[in-house]
């Protein structure tokens, strides 16, 4: 099984140049002590030249070629059209159809070529112009395309503070289009990593690089080759309702292999898993349902207290809370946890956006510079009413009963 | 990578063209005289694509960097400008001074005996007249970019050629290229009041500058004075250089120099967080012709604050960056009466988010804001400083408090007109309406309400849609 990988955007790019030199490194690792490992997440991730080299069977896209320039990768599809303004519409409707062709031959060939290839992998940031603009436009024409693949669609949410005036506006006009199109997203909140950075690795400066230095431990910790199982069939199963479909993923540890994490047995890392909830403070996270992988030495279930009046009622034990392990190691962590989970604290940084985007609105606020693009306050509307919709479905659905489901 | 066109208009355009172009060579390391020392080998090399943005390279020519003018003009780099003036001093200097050769003839025009410190002349005349062969030029220079970012137009408000025939170029350039934004710098000569008709050019040209630009970066002589006299006074200029009020302008225009190259570093430069010029109209302009804004940043560079990247050091620009005293125009962003609808900051060299989400924080504490404009703010990380620095920290505001600027602009036009004084040397311009007068009377009024009404305004509480469950 084989993936490809679409970034979008100056977010979307600094995230994956991080995401596929840990993976060559944690392949790398694996080449001499298990060839199977080797292989295997070889012809997942990477395309090898006849020098032998790997190199990542991924698209980079952008509107602005400052920031793909340096990247390795050679399939790369960026046109100076001087980016997309932060908004999204110019992203959607002008930007992306400058680029969309390209971006779709070089799927179509990379499909051809690889018969395994099964899914795609996405990854933007919602706040800006191109990633969240154009990666609409773009992987909506890939559903279309390609209605058996399954696409995993990875979204990064801003700061809630501000980083961008019109942040909230993207964010919504993005996920209002793409959440009912794409199978599953997983949302990865900048917030959240800022703080693991600050108070569990004990960052006081903190860059871009180390949020995404979190991100892709993440995704390649889910990711990863895990005996036999397909990764985009587990996470199909994690987002068992239409109205369900946002993903979280967390990982323990995040030091960077410091004597005592490593040495931290399964509990620990268990009990840290839990304890990354206190970010949400007081929200009580209702979990339709979860997978924890856990990699390293030694795991046994009977490791792990599990606290089932955090899962909905309404799906059997089974289809909540799934444990798979491997004895693989993760990178070089001697014991490693990840999980991936579809729960209802996804509510709040979702009410982020709403919230900030509906004053905007309510004041007539930057509409202008979308209505330039055909977006107009109806559209605005619509997506509003999208939002809302699932944000109530995720707060009341988990505790209905099952006939309700 | 990101272009940019430059359109000199007038004596003052040029004379600020005449100062920049000399810094963004330093800024590449390319020294302007002939036998300078080779430096240290490296050239443009560091920026070799940013280098672009400014000049136009022929493709045959592209290597790894420049050293020296002499270089580029043999190599027949060009700067992308086009200087328009219609007297001839200025503009001269630029065929026979120092940057000899940097400029493409074709983008030099001028005429004599300029257009007597009278908008109507510049628009009205010389506009229609000069059209084509300003067109001509731009074409000329448009072609040559392989994507154009935006114009970026520098010209005084107060005369006649920089205020009327620039301000009939930018109307031209709206539709001749109606995707190509068109950035404004423009010199408001308050407190240097030298030019009898000046309040009517000012008026005059400050609505065609709500009308058509993308956004307007203004700037006002008395606040670069003052700047001027600080940084001499903390002996930043050399000691032969007198400060005498009038004659300062190479000192002034200095202020200028570096906010444009603040202001276009991000669309040069990398950064981890880009900001490029065109984000700024859809991050600082929440409605349209509010598109004036205030930037403020350290003008006083102490040497031994050269090298710091201490957190103390960047607290210092932060404050610095919306002191009053440090913006361009006399607008104060945390004036009681200031509520700001955005503001952008950009940190250039050894910054990371945890400094600018800090800022955010403490700007959202300071100044005040709508009831919908907490958020909108602007961060850009930009990994290359200005040149001899090692951070630097630029902003942009736009504050209500713009206002000001309207209101002395009104007041000064309106007790002219009132007394119909002068009003003859436009009415006898071929073309000139006075219907123009009142247009852009009412333009002023309306934009101040329009600030007035932000001010004043309670904020709206719709509540959010209802769901709707399926
Ligand atoms: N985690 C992470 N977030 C980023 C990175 N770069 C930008 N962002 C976020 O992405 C948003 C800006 O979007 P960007 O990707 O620059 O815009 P685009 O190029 O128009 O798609 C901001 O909210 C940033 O917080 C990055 O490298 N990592
Ligand atoms: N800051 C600054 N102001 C200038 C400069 N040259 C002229 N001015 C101001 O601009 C106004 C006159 O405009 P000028 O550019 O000479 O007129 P034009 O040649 O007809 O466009 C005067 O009020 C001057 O104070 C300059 O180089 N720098
Ligand atoms: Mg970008």
């Amino acid at each position: 099984m084989s993936i490809l990988s679409l970034q979008f955007g100056q977010c979307g790019n600094q995230v994956c140049e991080m995401l596929y030199s840990l993976l060559e490194q944690d392949i790398q690792a694996k080449k001499t002590i298990n060839q199977d490992f080797y292989a295997e997440s070889t012809t997942k991730w990477f395309d090898i030249n006849n020098k032998g080299h790997l190199r990542p069977r991924s698209i980079f896209i952008d509107t602005e070629t400052k920031v793909v320039k340096p990247l390795k990768s050679l399939q790369i599809v960026a046109k100076a059209i001087g980016g997309s303004a932060n908004n999204w519409a110019c992203g959607y409707a002008e930007n992306s159809r400058l680029i969309k062709a390209d971006v779709l031959n070089l799927v179509r060939q990379e499909v051809e070529k690889c018969d395994r290839l099964t899914n795609f992998l996405t990854f933007y940031s919602l706040s800006g112009g191109t990633g969240s603009g154009v990666g609409s436009a773009v992987i909506e024409e890939l559903c279309t395309d390609y209605p058996n693949k399954i696409l995993v669609n990875c979204a990064i949410l801003p700061y809630t503070r501000g980083e961008i005036a019109t942040q909230s506006y993207n964010s919504l006009l993005n996920l209002a289009k793409l959440y009912p199109l794409v199978d599953s997203t997983i949302l990865i909140e900048n917030e959240r990593l800022h703080h693991q950075c600050k108070y569990s690795i004990g960052l006081s400066e903190i860059t871009y690089n180390h949020l995404n230095a979190l991100i892709a431990q993440q995704i390649s910790a889910i990711f990863q080759p895990l005996n036999n199982t397909n990764t985009f069939e587990l996470i199909k199963e994690l987002t068992p309702h239409k109205n369900f479909k946002f993903l979280q993923i967390r990982t323990e540890p995040n030091k960077n292999l410091s004597d005592f994490e490593c040495a931290m047995p399964w509990v620990g890392l268990w009990n840290g898993l839990n304890k990354q909830n206190r970010f949400d403070a007081n929200f009580t996270n209702q979990i339709i349902a979860s997978t924890l992988i856990a990699r390293g030495d030694g795991f046994t279930e009977c490791n792990l207290r599990k606290t089932s009046k955090d899962f909905v009622k309404w799906l059997s034990k089974d289809e909540n809370f799934k444990i798979l392990s491997t004895n693989v190691r993760f990178l070089s962590y001697k014991r490693h946890l990840s999980q991936i989970l579809n729960g209802s604290n996804i509510v709040k940084p979702l009410n982020f956006i709403l919230e900030d985007a509906w004053k905007l609105f309510t004041h007539a606020a930057y509409i202008h510079h979308y209505k330039k693009f055909g977006v107009d306050e109806h559209w605005f509307l619509e997506s509003f009413q999208v939002l809302e919709n699932w944000t109530r479905s995720l707060l009341i659905g988990p505790k209905m009963r099952k006939d309700n489901y | 990578m990101s272009e940019f066109v430059l359109i000199q208009v007038g004596q003052c355009g040029n004379q600020i063209g005449n100062a920049l172009w000399p810094k963004i060579l330093s800024e590449y390391d390319v020294s302007i005289t002939k036998n300078s020392a080779k430096l240290q080998n490296n050239g443009t090399g560091l920026c070799q694509d940013s280098f672009n943005s400014f000049f136009h390279v022929p493709s045959a020519k592209q290597n790894n960097g420049y050293n020296s003018l002499h270089e580029l003009i043999n190599n027949k780099v060009k700067a992308r400008a086009v200087c328009i003036d219609m007297e001839d001093s200025v503009v001269a200097r630029y065929r026979t001074g120092i940057l000899k050769g940097l400029f493409d003839e074709k983008c030099l025009v001028t005429n004599y005996p300029g257009s007597g410190n009278n908008w109507a002349e510049g628009f009205c005349e010389h506009g229609p007249q000069y059209e084509e062969k300003i067109f001509n030029s731009l074409r000329h220079s448009v072609e040559r970019c392989d994507s154009l970012h935006g114009f970026l137009m520098m010209f005084s408000t107060g005369g006649g050629t920089g205020s009327g025939l620039g301000t009939y170029t930018l109307n031209r350039l709206t539709d001749v290229f109606p995707k190509i934004e068109r950035f404004v710098s423009c010199v408001y000569s308050t407190g240097t009041e030298d030019v009898i008709t000046s309040p009517y050019n000012n008026a005059l040209s400050t609505h065609q500058l709500l009308e058509n630009a993308t956004c307007v970066f203004p700037v006002e002589n008395r606040c670069l004075l003052d700047i001027a006299m600080r940084k001499y006074r903390n002996g930043l200029m050399g000691k032969s250089e007198k400060i005498t009020q009038f004659h300062s302008t190479d000192d002034m225009n200095s202020s200028i120099v570096d906010m444009l190259l603040h202001l276009t570093s991000g669309s040069r430069f990398r950064g981890s967080l880009n900001f490029d010029m065109n984000d700024i109209s859809t991050n600082m302009v929440p409605y349209p012709k509010m598109n004036f804004l205030s930037s403020g940043f350290n003008h006083i560079v102490n040497v031994n604050e050269k090298n710091t990247v201490s957190k103390r050091h960047k607290e210092e620009l932060f404050v610095a960056s919306f002191s009053r005293s440090n913006q361009l125009i006399q607008v104060d962003p945390l004036a009681p009466k200031s509520y700001l609808l955005g503001a952008s900051l950009i940190g250039r060299g050894e910054y990371t988010i945890t400094d600018l989400q800090a800022h955010i924080e403490k700007l959202q504490n300071k100044a005040k804001f709508t009831a919908w404009s907490k958020k909108s703010i602007r961060i850009g990380l930009c990994s290359v400083a200005p040149k001899g620095q090692k951070i630097a920290l630029f902003s942009l505001f736009n504050s209500t408090r713009m206002y000001n600027l309207f209101e002395h602009l009104y007041k000064q036009f309106n007790s002219l007109f009132k007394k119909q004084a002068h009003i003859h040397h436009y009415a006898k311009i071929n073309n000139f309406d006075m219907e123009f007068f009142d247009e852009c009377k009412e333009s002023l009024q309306n934009i101040m309400q329009k600030y007035r009404e932000i001010e004043v305004s309670v904020p709206m509480n719709i509540p959010r849609l209802k769901p709707r469950l399926t």
